[in-house]
């Protein structure tokens, strides 16, 4: 598979909406005040273009590792700009110093459990959708360079093809706020989600 | 100044003046290829440790693919084999913990790949700055062979 149809983008849009409208509205209800989330972006792209998806790969960012597992196994990151963390952080852990690349043990954990409360929101609700059974490993995190962090789940990917299959939805609060939440389903994941509803594909 | 970009899996060979670069490299290894009689270099992003047939056509996605690739270009530009050097940086493990799961070091795999066939091939590995916990972004001069290195903290060249 080198190239999506048109019904196949079509049903891994909805997907992704419905994954990110729950996380939008879990992480909206932790901090207190409304989300922006856009609508998903799904493309399969080559490994050198995927950090364009999260801003460009020298971008520094927080990201969270989640490995999915179950019927539908993949990946999914949820990653921070510098600003979009200060502030979820400063929200969480008010009045404690900050420094992005030497985060506290606990500013650490806030992180993690973010991104756990959303790629969890997410994946229940698609697998509440697909009627499929789907489980989150525990959160890992990394500070550092988008392209960096990004060669872990593409190295996954890259033992099986050389495409990425890339659900992104990117949400803010104001626009230097920066977060994303990537889906990034297994190949298999990919052709059994397109199975289950019944979107024709030619593999 | 005659500028190149690589991105993951993929590989660029150059002649002096040229200047490859490649931003972030985590747990991906750069490999770096130079005959400074000829001052061509070459590097390469690769993904994984070894070539498996039916998983992807891509070459400069693995070490040993690439590394074969990289030298039948260098040799192509006018660089022999005998003079060429290598340089490894990159095989960090990005994120933490986990001896259980074979992904998250797969940086050490990487070098440890790139180390073996380059040694098989009889090519010197002259300089490392490999393995760790940071991402690296790479810039080989191909006019010297220097390969300037940094992270987010931090910059060095070898």
């Amino acid at each position: 598979m080198e190239k999506l149809h048109f019904n196949e983008q079509d049903l891994l849009t909805e997907i992704g909406s419905i994954g990110t409208g729950h996380a939008a509205t879990a992480m909206a209800d932790i901090l207190g005040h409304k989300i922006t989330i856009t609508v998903p972006h799904v493309e399969l792209v080559s490994f050198d273009r995927v950090a364009q998806f999260v801003g460009g790969a020298g971008r520094n960012m927080a990201c969270i590792y989640l490995d999915v597992l179950g019927d539908l196994p993949g990946t999914v990151l949820v990653m921070f700009n510098e600003n979009s963390a200060h502030r979820l952080l400063n929200t969480l852990l008010p009045d404690t110093d900050l420094n992005f690349f030497q985060l506290s043990q606990l500013q650490q954990s806030a992180l993690m459990e973010m991104g756990n409360i959303l790629s969890g929101a997410y994946l229940s609700a698609l697998a509440d959708f697909s009627n499929q059974r789907m489980y989150l490993s525990v959160p890992r995190l990394a500070v550092d360079m988008a392209e960096a962090m990004l060669s872990v789940p593409m190295a996954k990917l890259g033992c099986e093809t050389d495409y990425a299959l890339l659900i992104q939805a990117r949400f803010f609060e104001e626009s230097n706020n920066r977060g994303y939440i990537l889906f990034l389903p297994n190949p298999g994941a990919t052709q059994r989600m397109l199975a289950i509803f019944g979107v024709g594909s030619d593999g | 100044m005659d500028n190149h970009q690589i991105g993951m899996a993929q590989l660029l060979v150059t002649k002096a003046p040229g200047v490859i670069r490649s931003t972030g490299l985590g747990s991906c290894i750069g490999i770096i290829l130079y005959d400074p009689f000829a001052k061509v270099g070459g590097m390469a992003h690769a993904m994984l440790p070894k070539h498996r047939p039916g998983r992807g056509d891509n070459k400069s996605k693995y070490v040993d693919t690439a590394i074969d690739t990289m030298l039948e270009d260098m040799e192509a530009l006018g660089a022999n084999r005998l003079n060429i050097i290598a340089k490894l940086a990159g095989g960090a493990q990005m994120f933490p913990d986990s001896d259980r799961d074979s992904l998250m070091v797969i940086g050490s795999k990487n070098i440890a790949a790139a180390e073996e066939h380059l040694s098989s091939l009889g090519i010197a590995v002259v300089a490392r700055d490999v393995g760790g916990h940071s991402g690296r972004t790479l810039e080989l001069d191909c006019r010297d062979g220097t390969l300037y290195i940094k992270t987010v903290s931090n910059e060095t060249k070898i």
